[in-house]
C-alpha cells in the first residue's frame, strides 16, 4: 500500500479546488434580460398578488371561525354545567319526597340493575332461550 | 448569515414596507442576483441553464416579496426558492450525469502524461462528476468562498451534514485521482 503525507495531500487538493472552482461571473447583461422577462409577466404578477390576497383572506376567515367555535364550545360547556346544577337543585327535593332520604343509594342501584337486565335480555342467546321456553 | 446580509435584508424589507418596491428590487438584485446565479450554476453545471433558472427564481422571489411573512429570514427564503427551482429543473433533466465512459476517457487523456494534464480542468470535471449531494456543497463552498454555515443556510440543511459531505467529497476526489494515476501531488504544478 502506498503511504502518502496526508496533510500535504489535503493542502494540495484544497489549493487545486480553490483554483479549479473559481466563482463564475454573472453573465453579461443578466439584469437587463431579467427586467425584460419581468416586464413580460405583468398579468402573472397581478394574478399572483390576487391569489396571495385571497389566501390571506381565507387564513383570516379560518382563524376567526376557529375563535368563534372555541367561544361557542366554552359557552355550551358553561351553560350545560349551569343547567345541570339548576335541574339538580330543583329536582332533588322532589326526588327526596318521592323516593325517600336514601334515594341516592337505591335509585342508582335500581337503574344499574335495570341496565344489566336489559343487556342480558338483549343478548341473542338469551332471547333464543326465552323464545324456546315461550 | 452575516451582519451585512442581515442589514441588507432589513433594508429591503423596510423599502417594501414603505411601498418602494422598485428600490427594494434594485437592492435585492444588487445583493442576491449573483449569489442566486452561482447557486444555480452549482446545482445545474451549465451556464445558460443556470441563467434561465436563476431568472425564474428571481422573478418568483420578486412576485412573492409582497407576501413574505418573515417566518424565516429573507436570505433563507430566497435560497429555498432558488433551491426548489433548481431541484425542479434537475428533476426534469436526470440521466445526463457524467458517466463512467467520460471518466475513463478523462483518465486515458491524463494517463498519457500527468504532468501535462490541465489540473484545473481535470479537477473541475471530477467535481462535476460527483453525486449531487457532494458536488453541490463543495461547489458552493469554493464558488462563494464562504463558511460552512453559510453553505448550510443555502442548502437548507444542518452544518454537520455539510461538513460530512464536504469531507466525503474530498475523499471521493482523492480516490478518483488515485484511480486515474494522478494521486501524486508532486506531479501537479
Amino acid at each position: 500500500m502506498e503511504l502518502r503525507n496526508t496533510d500535504s495531500s489535503d493542502a494540495a487538493l484544497e489549493a487545486h479546488l480553490r483554483r479549479s472552482l473559481a466563482s463564475p461571473a454573472l453573465p453579461h447583461e443578466f439584469r437587463s434580460r431579467l427586467y425584460t422577462r419581468m416586464l413580460s409577466e405583468p398579468v402573472d404578477a397581478q394574478a399572483q398578488a390576487a391569489l396571495e390576497q385571497e389566501w390571506r383572506q381565507t387564513q383570516e376567515r379560518l382563524l376567526a371561525e376557529s375563535i368563534q367555535l372555541r367561544w361557542q364550545t366554552f359557552l355550551c360547556l358553561l351553560g350545560g354545567a349551569f343547567a345541570a346544577g339548576a335541574i339538580t337543585m330543583v329536582a332533588m327535593p322532589w326526588v327526596t319526597a318521592h323516593f325517600g332520604a336514601r334515594w341516592s343509594v337505591w335509585v342508582p342501584v335500581a337503574v344499574a340493575t335495570l341496565g344489566l337486565v336489559a343487556s342480558w335480555v338483549g343478548d341473542p342467546r338469551v332471547r333464543r332461550a326465552l323464545a324456546s321456553i315461550g | 448569515m452575516t451582519a451585512q446580509t442581515q442589514a441588507i435584508d432589513d433594508a429591503i424589507l423596510a423599502l417594501r414596507e414603505q411601498g418602494r418596491m422598485e428600490d427594494a428590487l434594485v437592492r435585492l438584485l444588487d445583493h442576491y442576483e449573483a449569489r442566486v446565479y452561482r447557486m444555480c450554476r452549482a446545482f445545474l453545471r451549465d451556464d445558460s441553464w443556470a441563467e434561465d433558472v436563476a431568472q425564474q427564481s428571481l422573478i418568483r422571489i420578486w412576485k412573492g416579496l409582497p407576501g413574505f411573512d418573515g417566518r424565516s429570514t429573507l436570505s433563507t427564503w430566497i435560497y429555498s426558492i432558488t433551491r426548489n427551482r433548481c431541484n425542479t429543473a434537475l428533476s426534469g433533466r436526470r440521466g445526463d450525469e457524467l458517466g463512467d465512459e467520460v471518466l475513463v476517457q478523462l483518465a486515458d487523456e491524463c494517463a498519457v502524461d500527468p504532468i501535462d494534464a490541465d489540473a484545473r480542468s481535470v479537477i473541475a470535471q471530477l467535481v462535476s462528476a460527483l453525486p449531487d449531494k457532494y458536488r453541490v456543497p463543495i461547489t458552493l463552498y469554493y464558488f462563494e468562498d464562504e463558511s460552512v454555515s453559510e453553505v448550510a443556510e443555502r442548502l437548507g440543511c444542518p452544518i454537520g451534514t455539510v461538513k460530512t459531505n464536504l469531507s466525503r467529497a474530498r475523499a471521493e476526489l482523492r480516490a478518483r485521482l488515485d484511480a486515474m494515476g494522478l494521486g501524486d501531488w508532486t506531479l501537479w504544478n
